[in-house]
């Protein structure tokens, strides 16, 4: 149940962004969820839908784009998507690396009504 | 009109993280972040260290829970000082809650905080608290497949402690599958066998904490 923490985040960034803009309305938002921060996402826009009540997002669609792992080799500095729990690399077989993508949600863009 | 915003979500949470760990340089404290699934000895592991004693390193605690202050009531017979953080049925710490905390705590008097996280293997990972380390608990009756089902604590994790030892003869926990698990998501980490109520591992532990504090010591010298 991180989700609601992290609406209540990101809905405190786009009412930020909001009033630097001189906008009321957003008509979307755009949202990099990596794989590994283990979203349930039908969950996350369950309370999306109830969060942005009242606030600039009211009318916003969310728009989640799920990103796989990548991993760089720790060793010859191949990337790769795992196929497993433990990251093997395709190349050279060795286990583990630096997580290079998946392991963070990112607010990519807002968008807002024209008029 | 698109705003191209790129910025992480936790944002706040890691800035406020930021704050709390300029707090504990200013003190010269280290922190430690305690994760594991209830009930695998999260509290029995502080009192266990506290019982033997880190000599001359006075130690703080945070405890985190939905409910109650019977953890911090637990710790507080250690005559050390002590914080309940109650979540209100919230899953994780945030370090907006532990930065409220620090104004309980004798920064002055403590060189080792031990934040003992709520009881849970998926949401307290992705909130920084402002800690050194972090301590990935994992209980023998709990299974062998946790680092499979859950990587990304034990890829954060700089110690994994696998608790209950004790108990190995009785239940049909696979060592070598767990520590193969441990392994492949991150090589090297240490892992340390333990059991609360027997002793096994205790002095491991106890040294692990010290190195902690001492390795920030030498860094301030």
């Amino acid at each position: 149940m991180h989700e609601l923490s992290i609406i209540t985040s990101l809905i405190e960034q786009v009412e930020q962004i909001c009033k630097e803009q001189e906008k009321s309305t957003v008509s979307k938002i755009v949202l990099r969820i990596g794989s590994l921060e283990y979203i349930n996402t039908e969950t996350f826009l369950f309370m999306f839908e109830q969060a942005k009540e009242g606030t600039c997002a009211e009318k916003a669609e969310l728009n989640m784009i799920i990103e796989p792992i990548k991993i760089r080799c720790r060793k010859c500095s191949e990337i790769y998507e795992p196929e497993d729990t433990i990251w093997l690399c395709p190349k050279c077989n060795e286990i583990g690396g630096e997580i290079i993508q998946g392991s963070e949600i990112i607010l990519e863009s807002v968008y807002f009504d024209d008029n | 009109m698109k705003v191209d915003v790129v910025q992480k979500v936790l944002k706040a949470n890691d800035d406020i993280a930021k704050l709390v760990r300029s707090r504990f340089d200013e003190h010269g404290i280290s922190c430690i972040n305690m994760i594991s699934a209830p009930g695998s000895g999260k509290t029995s592991l502080i009192e266990s260290a506290l019982k033997q004693g880190l000599s001359g390193v006075r130690i703080g605690v945070i405890e985190g829970d939905p409910e109650t202050t019977r953890d911090a009531e637990r710790i507080a017979k250690y005559d050390v000082p002590v914080v309940q953080i109650n979540t209100a049925g919230g899953c994780h710490l945030e370090s907006q809650l532990v930065l409220q905390a620090l104004d309980k705590l004798p920064l002055n008097d403590i060189d080792l905080l031990i934040i003992e996280n709520v009881g849970n293997l998926v949401c307290p990972v992705g909130f920084d608290l402002g800690e050194k380390s972090r301590v990935a608990v994992v209980s023998v009756t709990e299974g062998q497949d946790k680092p499979f089902k859950y990587p990304k604590l034990f890829h954060t994790a700089n110690l994994v402690i696998l608790n209950k030892v004790d108990l190995l003869p009785y239940v049909p926990f696979d060592v070598e599958e767990f520590t193969q698990g441990v392994q492949g998501i991150q090589p090297g980490v240490p892992i340390l066998h333990v059991s609360c109520t027997h002793g096994d591992g205790i002095s491991d532990w106890v040294n692990w904490l010290r190195e902690q504090v001492m390795s920030d010591k030498n860094k301030h010298e």
